[in-house]
């Protein structure tokens, strides 16, 4: 799963060079911030959850992680994806003293979320986590890895225009999108980016669409 | 006014102090929480209702936060500022995704109520910005102060409404007090406030420490609502005055500090 979740929802396939050079970023960040696990999560839009897609730091983690999914509306990746802002997060405590006084608590004790963005829309999300006691992530450590998700943005976003080249026709763009109106904007690159990663949900895309717009006409009759 | 409040400070703004609504456009606010309880004085969310983006009241009291952090910002508020009634408007959540159009929405929710304070610990991106800065200018003829974050992460731009002239724009830096301010001249973002490893209220009743832009933002929003406790007629322009009038008093305090 864990390679399948990038081919599906960013086109970037197994073992290619966008796949490596996403990996090496992470990697690259996780040794920068001084993190020992990082992953990327995709973005399925049709689901409206975050989707592991790569792990890297934990063999184990990466077995359990790969292809969990991650509702939008929840945690710190959740809200990454949602601001379109790197966030960093710690455990919570019933005092405030605790808090302050980085008390002892299990599972992750630092985790930076940055989203990656491609235009207008957020495509993923990558994460640094470290399980060190005690241990919590500056804003420096927050925009170092806010930049590396943003060049992994543009690995994502350069795929999407290989692509398109490659299917002969014109270059078509999110940035072509990010040009409309906001909200037809933003329907126009998901749709985008649904027939490039999913050319089988667009049938199921255009009846959604059919029905919302028969919804609409009714409720205005 | 201006002449009475320059050279006081601040966080010695305790006594006297009427209450101020501060509208905290957010993520919604877990008003049940120990430190936020009877401190709500108002909750909306923006929902998409026939096709339009829309606000809907909902009762106080309820723990109306999806993500924590909204009320991580309105406890930094509450803290600081005894006086501050929070006016919790929701643009961010699962059906909302942060689109710019909810924020804008929620905005309007914030001019309409005329809370004095207004709390932007979110950014909406350029496509949004000519809106925003309409509905920020309609503040600042209204008497409102719009407190606003950078970007964490800065690319294009600073973020929006942050790098508008009709709002405080707030940095984060760590600092020893939540009540220490920097002033910075000639650049958008104005102000500088504590940000890092802030303890927060987290939802369900716990604590945790919160670190970026978001969360200096409140501690200024809390420093304009307790300047208004107190001298309720203070035009944003006067906000600010006193506000680099207190960043000024900081600064030399620290540097007889470190003298």
């Amino acid at each position: 799963m864990t390679n399948t979740a990038l081919s599906t929802y960013l086109s970037i396939a197994p073992q290619s060079p966008e796949e490596a050079v996403l990996r090496l970023l992470i990697e690259l960040g996780i040794q920068v911030v001084g993190a020992e696990e990082g992953s990327l999560l995709v973005l399925d839009e049709l689901a409206g959850d975050l989707v592991f897609a790569m792990t890297v730091g934990s063999k184990t983690s990466e077995r359990a992680l790969a292809g969990q999914r991650v509702p939008l509306g929840q945690g710190i990746t959740g809200l990454a994806a949602a601001t379109r802002e790197v966030q960093l997060g710690a455990p919570t405590f019933s005092q405030v003293q605790q808090a302050l006084e980085r008390g002892a608590s299990e599972g992750p004790q630092s985790v930076i979320a940055a989203p990656m963005v491609v235009g207008e829309s957020v495509v993923g999300v990558i994460t640094a986590v470290t399980f060190a006691q005690g241990k919590r992530f500056g804003s420096r450590e927050a925009e170092l890895y806010g930049k590396l998700a943003a060049v992994a943005g543009v690995v994502v976003q350069q795929r999407h225009r290989l692509n398109a080249l490659q299917r002969g026709g014109e270059e078509t763009t999110l940035q072509d999108a990010s040009a409309l109106p906001p909200l037809e904007a933003s329907i126009v690159s998901s749709v985008m980016r649904i027939a490039e990663a999913r050319p089988d949900a667009l049938v199921l895309v255009a009846h959604l669409m059919e029905t919302v717009e028969g919804l609409c006409v009714g409720g205005a009759a | 006014m201006l002449r009475e409040a320059l050279g006081r400070r601040i966080d010695e703004l305790t006594t006297g102090l009427g209450a101020v609504e501060v509208a905290v456009i957010d993520s919604g606010v877990d008003a049940s929480h120990p430190d936020l309880r009877g401190r709500v004085s108002g909750a909306f969310r923006i929902d998409c209702v026939q096709g339009k983006l829309r606000p809907i009241e909902l009762p106080v009291g309820d723990n109306n936060d999806g993500f924590g952090h909204g009320t991580a910002v309105a406890s930094i508020v509450t803290r600081m500022a005894p006086c501050a009634r929070i006016v919790d408007v929701r643009v961010l959540g699962a059906t909302q995704s942060g689109a710019g159009a909810a924020l804008i929405e929620g905005m309007r929710v914030a001019l309409a109520r005329r809370c004095p304070v207004v709390n932007m610990s979110l950014a909406a991106t350029a496509p949004y910005s000519q809106s925003l800065m309409a509905l920020c200018d309609a503040a600042y003829r209204q008497g409102q102060v719009v407190v606003a974050s950078k970007r964490n992460m800065p690319l294009a731009d600073n973020g929006y409404p942050a790098e508008f002239s009709s709002c405080v724009a707030v940095d984060c830096a760590r600092f020893a007090s939540p009540y220490e301010l920097r002033y910075r001249a000639g650049v958008p973002i104005e102000f500088v406030a504590h940000g890092e490893d802030v303890p927060v209220a987290a939802p369900g009743g716990g604590y945790t420490t919160k670190t970026g832009t978001s969360f200096a933002t409140p501690a200024v929003s809390a420093m304009c609502a307790l300047l208004l406790g107190t001298f309720p007629g203070l035009r944003p322009f006067e906000i600010k005055s006193l506000l680099r009038d207190a960043a000024g008093a900081c600064e030399r305090a620290a540097a007889s500090r470190d003298a």
